[in-house]
């Protein structure tokens, strides 16, 4: 039985610290996101920590949320594309096929949580840096659309262990990626949805505390948030009190 | 047809020539570099020896307080992992340590020794030969016998021992160099805790943490340490989730994690904690005997909530709430750091803070603060030690001037930049016979070199660490070369310890690595510990393997002998007169550029800052209402005027700014250090003004006042607020809260 | 009857005109795939025929990491010299071209043979390991003097014989 890949964030543990953000940028061969790339709003994270003001001086909080690809299994950003760039793996993650992209956008602007990111231009990096290229990861080259994926490299290459090494199902713990695995807070849970033994199915299963972002639109996320608890939340804020 | 609408022909030429020009130019790839060489494969020369054929060879290393494992491919660092060994991070990391790899392989890395040709601080250098440099800084050496300045960061480990023996060998005088902020911490430390090392806390069986000013979970000693227990703190326990209260006068990184903020007066964090020691001796809820001791001298009575509440600028009620829960939310703990050492009364702010602990029974208690022991080295090997206060470098400085120097020799950090400009060390070293750098990269203080000497990065050195804070019990960080030196640099070590031979002295290690694994077999003879081997290769092979060597059984002593106590009360001073520099100025370390020490790497340097968003930029955080007073909004450009100096940056208006400060992130405004730093942004450090911490000397460089004036020019503020909204939609919130689990 | 005509010519003219890129682009992509690129002479003319047959070394001889790693590996010229300080290099002028590269510190750009389309991740491991045999892909190189490529190696090619032996065709297998 092939695994379902899904992720547990949970706000209540995350600082903001962004070492994900890092963390993903090293893995995945991201381009460096330049000053001039920031003033264009057209900053490639494939994971990002997005900040909201909440409340006013002084009774103000920041809060934080990473927010990676969701990997909906209805995703939206699917069915819009002309050339069937972008769909889904029998395990579960969203991925885009960067030969068959032709780069017309039609899946970013369809995505409502904003991950996906187009490459405006060939990505460059200097030749010594070069050499900290990730070997398993596709540099994107210009006109094509990239996203977060759970990193793929990452589960082929123990997948492919675990067939040479008798034909075994992954455990739990085998395969990490890259953010999960460097977070200091241990905010960000991966792997089998559909094991019970592992432990973002655990949590999924018995937390009291779980939400998908933009639920509504039904578009069945794979990541999984548990809610921030904030005793002394302003009332007048954005943020729902119960 | 009418005149100036398109002909048919026209459309069609424009359609014929757009399109296919569009497509075509796409489809050939013009503009993608070089097509040839996809179509080449190339055989190296040498089979490097560090490739092992087959898969990613992982290697444990260290930097830091942290253990890391990194992945290697085909000969190059690919990616930093946290090692799942090593007591203090467990496997985490963050993204200084990822970042480690950029070092590494950055575009203006020194790549061979350098000899200057222009002037000073020109950057005008001519490459030369390894042997001709070690030659010329032998015969330097020599030549300056009881006339040489050594300056490092503090150093304990065998580095210590190579430069101690150096330094003594050529008769030199050593100073060390940390950030300011850390020598007030350590001072306060001795004082209250009665150890030289820096103690870590137990956040995962804490109930109430306050911090005072300390952005622990970004900047503050040991950020991914506490981060991992920070993660426990909330949410790893079944029934109780932890408390965190924040008292400081700039919201940063940790303050906006906390349940609640309370936003002081800048330098009032030790008013606030003898208050809070008032509020609970005076309800009776902790031993007013306690309270005596680590408070005498101190006439606690004097501080009562009323009668600080306004120096303070909070609420008498809420002191009294914050003391109540410190008292009743045992176990409970008190930190303090980074703005609150950088006052004038910064070691009082320190103690006091740090003193409560006592008054709640939580020093060295689970969920309280854990005291760290010495580390295992021998009597020779140096332990942790302190940098130089401010008062302690105008000496240098003036020993600089008066020509006492005939040679200094400058290694891992960048005191010229680290410094404020006040002090003259830039002027001092032109006034030093020599200037010689060993160092990676063109930073500022290696920019007054005379001979440059590159060196290792973190990732292709040895060493052996003691990480400070420790996790609570013995442990040594093992350092050990993951890749071979990516361009012709030497270790830091072996060039100290050539140049000592050359003067004369002779070495019991002929390299650093023979040096660091000396101190390995040290602790094997100690007999305890992780590893367990059956001779010294094994042994070291094994800690090696491992990252490191700890003992968990060898804590440092529980109960401490009655602690020196918190220092006597003083209010903060600051230079300007407040009704012309209406604002404190506060500088904060970056989260990502720490004190400007990572300001090369462009990943860091393109991660957004926790509070404003910002990226690769120097800005200034002001509250609402005096942004609208002064007329200016966020990418507005205003003059920062302080009695010292001036200078101009983009506003960023932070809702959480404190009404009275204008907050400054350090880091940025390096005059060289590689392309992705070079002249980027302002130093805040300029602009202070040499006031010192009272006790120790250190520089209080958040003593300094300010006035803002509008200079009507804007830019945009690179940030990555703008691709989210900053406040989050009314009703449909992305991120959802909740008051408790239930 | 003109009324009609004149646009619908205008509209196929504009159809052609927009078509000539597309088709232009395919017919690059097709003659410029993989299987079009004629065999180059190599900068050595290395002989498999030789090594292979007469000497009877194995593929992972030289190609070490093919069971181990995805990339087979091209062997670095320190690997050669192993052999190649003992076998008499003078007078034949291969052999000389690799000494004088090997001592003058120069690598050897070698013409690719097999030119796999882009963002395409090949596992030589996982095919070795599962059974399979060089010459599936590579064909007979030992006799080869040249060596060029023996199978079409585009999409097709792949898929028919993941296809043929049960293996995953999923994009994601090969494509990230």
């Amino acid at each position: 039985m092939s695994p379902r890949w899904g992720m547990v964030i949970d706000l209540d543990r995350c600082t903001g610290c962004q070492a994900c953000v890092v963390a993903c940028q090293a893995e995945n061969n991201i381009p460096i996101n330049t000053e001039a790339v920031y003033l264009q709003n057209r900053a490639i994270e494939w994971i990002r920590v997005e900040r909201y003001w909440d409340g006013e001086y002084p009774n103000i909080k920041a809060r934080y949320i990473p927010v990676p690809c969701m990997h909906c299994s209805n995703a939206p950003c699917e069915p819009v594309c002309p050339v069937y760039a972008t769909y889904h793996t029998p395990e579960g993650i969203n991925m885009q096929v960067y030969n068959r992209c032709i780069g017309t956008r039609y899946c970013a602007v369809n995505c409502h949580w904003h991950v996906r990111f187009f490459n405006f231009w060939q990505p460059k990096w200097p030749e010594s840096l070069q050499n900290q290229l990730n070997p398993n990861v596709t540099v994107r080259s210009r006109g094509v659309m990239e996203k977060c994926t759970f990193c793929i490299q990452r589960i082929n290459h123990a997948e492919q262990n675990a067939r040479l090494d008798g034909n075994r199902p992954l455990r739990d713990g085998e395969v990490n990626t890259a953010c999960a695995q460097a977070c200091p807070t241990r905010a960000i849970v991966f792997g089998d949805l559909d094991d019970p033994e592992s432990q973002v199915a655990q949590i999924a299963n018995t937390t009291t505390r779980g939400y998908k972002v933009l639920a509504e639109l039904g578009t069945d996320p794979a990541v999984l948030y548990l809610k921030k608890i904030d005793p002394e939340a302003p009332a007048h804020g954005g943020a729902e009190s119960a | 047809m009418r005149k100036g609408a398109m002909r048919r022909r026209d459309f069609l030429k424009l359609v014929a020539t757009s399109t296919t020009g569009a497509v075509l130019f796409t489809g050939c790839g013009i503009g993608d570099g070089d097509p040839e060489r996809e179509f080449k494969i190339e055989s190296p020369v040498l089979n490097p020896v560090d490739l092992v054929y087959g898969r990613d060879n992982w290697y444990a290393t260290a930097a830091g307080e942290c253990g890391l494992i990194v992945r290697v491919f085909e000969g190059r660092a690919k990616k930093v992992e946290g090692n799942p060994d090593f007591p203090t991070n467990l496997g985490a990391s963050d993204a200084r340590a990822q970042a480690l790899v950029q070092e590494v392989y950055h575009p203006d890395r020194i790549a061979q020794p350098l000899r200057l040709t222009g002037a000073r601080g020109s950057g005008e250098y001519q490459n030369a030969s390894w042997d001709d440099a070690l030659t010329e800084l032998g015969n330097d050496v020599n030549g300056a016998r009881g006339a040489t300045l050594v300056i490092t960061p503090p150093l304990s480990g065998p580095m210590g021992q190579v430069v101690n023996e150096f330094v003594r060998a050529a008769d030199a005088q050593h100073v060390a160099y940390e950030p300011e902020d850390r020598v007030v911490l350590r001072e306060a430390v001795r004082r209250v805790f009665g150890t030289d090392t820096l103690p870590t806390l137990d956040l995962a069986n804490t109930n109430f943490l306050v911090s005072f000013s300390a952005d622990f979970l970004h900047t503050w000693i040991s950020p991914v340490q506490f981060s991992r227990q920070y993660g426990e703190f909330r949410q790893g326990r079944e029934d109780v989730r932890g408390t965190y209260w924040h008292v400081s006068s700039r919201m940063d990184g940790s303050a906006a994690n906390a349940d609640r903020w309370l936003p002081i007066t800048p330098g009032t964090e030790g008013l606030v904690a003898l208050a809070m020691a008032q509020v609970m001796v005076s309800e009776g809820l902790v031993d007013r005997a306690v309270a005596e001791r680590v408070y005498s001298g101190i006439s606690l009575d004097q501080y009562a909530p009323d009668a600080v509440a306004e120096t303070a600028g909070i609420s008498a009620e809420q002191i009294t709430e914050l003391a109540r829960r410190f008292a009743e939310g045992k176990p409970s703990v008190a930190i303090a750091g980074s703005l609150a050492a950088a006052h004038t009364n910064g070691l009082f702010n320190l103690t006091a803070v740090f003193a409560l602990n006592y008054l709640v029974g939580s020093v060295g208690q689970a969920g309280g603060i854990i005291l760290n022991p010495a580390p295992p080295f021998g009597s020779d090997v140096p332990g942790p030690s302190s940098g130089l206060s401010y008062t302690e470098w105008t000496g240098v400085v003036n020993d600089l001037n008066s020509g006492r120097y005939q040679l200094v020799i400058v290694n891992g950090v960048d005191p010229v930049y680290g410094l404020p400009e006040a002090l003259g060390l830039r002027e001092a070293l032109a006034n030093a016979g020599k200037v010689v750098a060993l160092s990676s990269f063109l930073d500022d203080t290696t920019l007054q070199a005379d001979l440059i000497l590159p060196v290792h990065t973190t990732l292709e050195s040895w060493g052996l660490i003691a990480p400070d804070p420790g996790p609570g019990y013995q442990a040594v960080a093992l350092q050990q070369p993951v890749v071979n030196p990516f361009v012709d640099s030497r270790a830091a070590g072996d060039i100290f310890i050539e140049a000592a031979t050359a003067a004369g002295a002779s070495m019991p290690w002929p390299t650093y690595e023979d040096a660091v694994r000396a101190a390995v077999d040290s602790l094997r003879r100690l007999n305890r510990g992780n590893i367990e081997a059956a001779d010294a290769k094994q042994y070291f092979m094994m800690a090696q393997a491992q990252g490191g060597w700890w003992d968990t059984t060898e804590t440092a002593d529980s109960a401490p002998n009655a602690p020196e106590t918190a220092t006597a009360a003083a209010q903060p001073e600051y230079a300007g007169d407040p009704g012309q520099f209406p604002l404190y100025l506060l500088p904060f370390p970056s989260n990502s550029l720490g004190y400007g020490e990572t300001a090369n790497l462009p990943w860091l340097q393109a991660l957004p800052d926790p509070m404003t968003s910002a990226v690769w930029s120097t800005w200034v955080e002001l509250n609402p209402t005096t942004a609208d007073r002064l007329g200016v909004g966020t990418g507005d450009v205003v003059r920062l005027v302080t009695p010292r100096g001036s200078a101009e940056v983009p506003v960023y208006v932070n809702p959480a700014a404190h009404p009275d400060v204008a907050a400054v992130p350090m880091g940025q405004g390096h005059t060289d250090f590689g392309r992705y730093a070079k002249g980027r942004g302002t130093n805040p450090l300029d602009l202070v003004e040499p006031a010192t911490e009272s006790e120790t000397g250190a520089l209080a460089w958040a003593g300094t006042r300010v006035r803002v004036e509008a200079t009507g020019r804007k830019v945009r503020l690179p940030r990555f607020e703008g691709q989210v909204p900053a406040f989050q939609l009314e009703g449909a919130p992305i991120i959802e809260v909740i008051p408790s689990e239930h | 009857m003109r009324r009609i005509l004149r646009p619908v010519v205008f509209g196929l003219v504009v159809l052609v005109l927009l078509a000539i890129p597309v088709v232009a682009i395919l017919a690059r992509s097709y003659f410029l795939s993989p299987t079009a690129q004629p065999a180059k002479a190599q900068p050595i003319a290395f002989t498999h025929p030789f090594h292979v047959n007469t000497l009877g070394l194995d593929c992972t001889f030289c190609h070490r990491t093919a069971s181990t790693q995805a990339s087979a590996g091209v062997p670095a010229l320190e690997q050669c010299m192993f052999c190649h300080r003992v076998v008499p290099t003078t007078n034949k002028p291969n052999l000389e071209r690799l000494v004088q590269a090997f001592e003058s510190n120069t690598p050897i750009q070698w013409n690719r043979v097999h030119q796999m389309p882009d963002h395409v991740k090949f596992v030589h491991s996982m095919h070795i390991n599962a059974g399979f045999d060089c010459a599936t892909c590579h064909g007979q190189v030992q006799q080869m003097a040249t060596v060029e490529q023996f199978r079409d190696l585009r999409m097709g090619d792949c898929i028919d014989c993941h296809r043929q032996n049960n293996a995953r065709t999923d994009c994601a297998v090969c494509h990230y």
